[in-house]
């Protein structure tokens, strides 16, 4: 089986042209948000920036991990999964159920989660999206299933576990250590280091593995995939596998750093579609670079505005990625006028 | 409470205030969402915009008809704030974006920052005083069939549906005029339309302000109804709900949305009815379905209905399958 990578629509030239427009994207963004934060250095010191830097990329990373198995299906199948953030909450309340209720530790439910949600991201692309593509339902219903499925999760997860916000019972409190001047729990500091692990691993695998190798080759060209004799729809259940698996990876550390509650994974959706989006539909890299500077602007302009206005922050970004990049994921122009 | 008592509560919401508001949003995204096919997801910042503009200009003392005539700019400023930028976006794209501007919009309203002038998460109450004081029924009880309604509820009633009709009648002339032809043929087939010199740009815009300016006029009747504007009453579910009233009706027809709106209402309130039953019953006998579960259980449903209706009758309930595949044919 030989796996090609190229876009067989589009003359080599464009190809290249739109991906270097993409690093031209992101390079400005980088830019931007280095410039403010050396702003902000100035107007406030080192500490505090370095503080807001370390807890955005441990937000931003978070991002990334629910985020990536988004990008791959967006990039395959053309579907915004708006139910993506219901994964991270079914794998943080799996989680909390198996901790509080039962009393594992939470190192064995965080792996148990994380089976559960691989699990239900293969049985969302088996009972219900790979009916949908046989119907050849349009992108715009299937947005609107998605966020009916969004919809149902989130208030059955609020009809089982309640409104209040709940925590594990272990690792509730931790003292900060302090790391040069930033001060960090260690619970943040494991969540960033499995954050990096788990991206690691899955980059891996989509580089080296043969599976990897055919999702990547789907998510480039999904008719020359089948093309070459790749089996499609078995490669994306695997993509919806690994994408719910991750994402309630990125759930169980959210709710260890932060709390578990019924809405958690919808409140960060749309942090994570910006992430991805700025970074690059379809690549592990982009998500994790988008992600990232995401959530560290998200956190950086706390130092300006209030706290509880930071997510307009990250909206306002999303709004921002789209504008200036409306073609589309790998630049095929649907705009006109 | 007994079954006839649940199915009296349905009619009254049916015929009630609630109603007929997303009745009138309901028709403003579908000539957004039906017509001209943009997945406007921020449809509950245009009634956040009504509504707010009503209550904050009573507030500072500006009087009814400067209030409406502020929640009207506001809407139509926040609809072209989006639109202006946006509309050129892919169907997806679109609809991302114009969620995170009304998601903005309800942060910001509900942030103590604003909170001066909105009422931050508390939001704003008691500005509907002068509407109410221009009611001509007496203050007597009225039975509209088996529903018996005071006469202060019925005057909103009879201004609000009364507003659904003339914004019903006025679709209907706007959607056969040529600009409505224009819409649809956007909608289908985006280059074609501009083969022949039509400006889409500019028809998309039109369409989201004249969209947005039904949605207002839905959160003014809404925050009329409860004397109070809160922010997180103009949340995503609030959009989805009103996607689920387009849907289940059927798309890009004029009446459909009324008659989405009224069996939406019909069905939401009867299955509360029958859950709030089961609550009490299960909360006596100890179980653990209760009230909280209840509400949850709604959105269960429009969640269910939305996935259901796409997928076994994506023509919606009022528009026959029949009607549906001739107009394919004729657009196709």
């Amino acid at each position: 089986m030989t796996v090609q990578t190229g876009d067989s629509t589009e003359a080599p030239t464009r190809r290249f042209d739109t991906l270097r427009r993409r690093r031209t994207v992101v390079t400005v963004f980088t830019a931007l948000l280095l410039a403010l934060l050396v702003v902000g250095v100035l107007q406030r010191g080192v500490a505090p920036v370095l503080q807001t830097v370390v807890d955005g990329a441990r937000l931003g990373l978070v991002l990334a991990l629910i985020g990536v198995g988004l990008s791959v299906i967006f990039a395959t199948t053309g579907i915004f999964n708006f139910a993506q953030g219901e994964f991270a909450t079914l794998g943080a309340a799996v989680a909390l159920w198996l901790n509080v209720a039962i009393g594992l530790p939470v190192v064995l439910v965080g792996i148990l989660a994380v089976a559960v949600g691989a699990l239900s991201g293969y049985a969302s692309e088996r009972l219900l999206w790979r009916p949908l593509r046989a119907r050849r339902v349009d992108t715009t219903s299937a947005l609107v299933v998605a966020i009916g499925l969004g919809l149902v999760l989130r208030h059955l997860f609020l009809a089982f576990m309640g409104g209040s916000s709940r925590s594990y019972n272990e690792y509730t409190v931790q003292t900060q250590l302090e790391l040069g001047g930033v001060s960090i729990t260690p619970k943040a500091l494991w969540s960033i280091v499995i954050c990096l692990a788990a991206l690691g691993l899955l980059a891996l695998f989509l580089k080296r593995t043969r599976a990897g190798q055919a999702i990547r080759a789907v998510s480039d060209d999904k008719t020359l995939a089948e093309a070459s004799g790749i089996a499609v729809n078995s490669q994306l259940s695997l993509v919806w596998a690994v994408g719910g698996g991750l994402a309630a990876l990125g759930g169980v550390l959210l709710g260890l750093v932060e709390q578990v509650r019924w809405d958690m994974g919808n409140q960060v959706l749309l942090l994570v579609i910006a992430g991805v989006t700025l970074g690059g539909l379809g690549t592990v890299m982009g998500a994790v670079v988008g992600s990232a500077i995401v959530g560290i602007a998200t956190q950086a302009s706390t130092l300006w505005i209030p706290a509880e206005l930071k997510y307009v922050t990250a909206l306002a970004l999303l709004i921002l990625i789209l504008l200036i990049r409306p073609q589309g994921i790998f630049g095929r122009r649907e705009r006109l006028g | 409470m007994d079954v006839l008592s649940i199915l009296l509560d349905a009619l009254r919401t049916a015929i009630g205030p609630t109603c007929a508001a997303y009745a009138l949003g309901a028709l403003g995204l579908n000539l957004q969402f039906g017509y001209a096919g943009l997945i406007n997801l921020g449809f509950a910042g245009s009634l956040a915009a009504g509504a707010y503009g009503l209550a904050i200009t009573v507030g500072a003392g500006g009087g009814l008809w400067l209030g409406l005539l502020v929640a009207l700019v506001a809407s139509c400023a926040f609809s072209l704030l989006v639109a202006l930028p946006t509309v050129r976006l892919r169907a997806d794209y679109l609809a991302m974006t114009t969620i995170a501007a009304a998601e903005i919009l309800r942060l910001i309203l509900r942030s103590s920052w604003a909170a001066p002038v909105t009422g931050g998460v508390y939001g704003k109450q008691r500005f509907a005083d002068e509407f109410y004081a221009l009611n001509p029924f007496p203050a007597a009880n009225y039975a509209l069939g088996p529903v018996v309604v005071s006469g202060r509820s019925l005057w909103l009633m009879v201004v609000a549906w009364v507003l659904v009709a003339l914004a019903a009648a006025a679709l209907w002339l706007i959607v056969r005029s040529p600009w409505g032809r224009v819409v649809t043929a956007i909608r289908e087939d985006e280059a074609l339309a501009t083969s022949f010199g039509k400006n889409a740009f500019a028809v998309k815009v039109q369409v989201m302000v004249v969209g947005g300016v039904l949605g207002a006029l839905a959160g003014v009747v809404l925050a009329v109804d409860q004397q109070n504007v809160n922010p997180d009453n103009f949340a995503a579910s609030t959009t989805f709900f009103f996607f689920a009233i387009v849907i289940l009706g059927g798309r890009a027809r004029v009446a459909t949305p009324i008659a989405g709106a009224i069996v939406f209402w019909l069905i939401l309130s009867l299955s509360d009815g029958v859950l709030r039953e089961a609550a009490d019953l299960s909360a006596a006998a100890g179980g653990w379905f209760g009230q909280e579960q209840a509400g949850a259980a709604r959105y269960v449903l429009v969640g269910l209905a939305l996935i259901l209706v796409i997928v076994f009758r994506p023509q919606g309930f009022f528009v026959s399958r029949r009607r549906a595949s001739r107009m394919e044919e004729v657009t196709a």
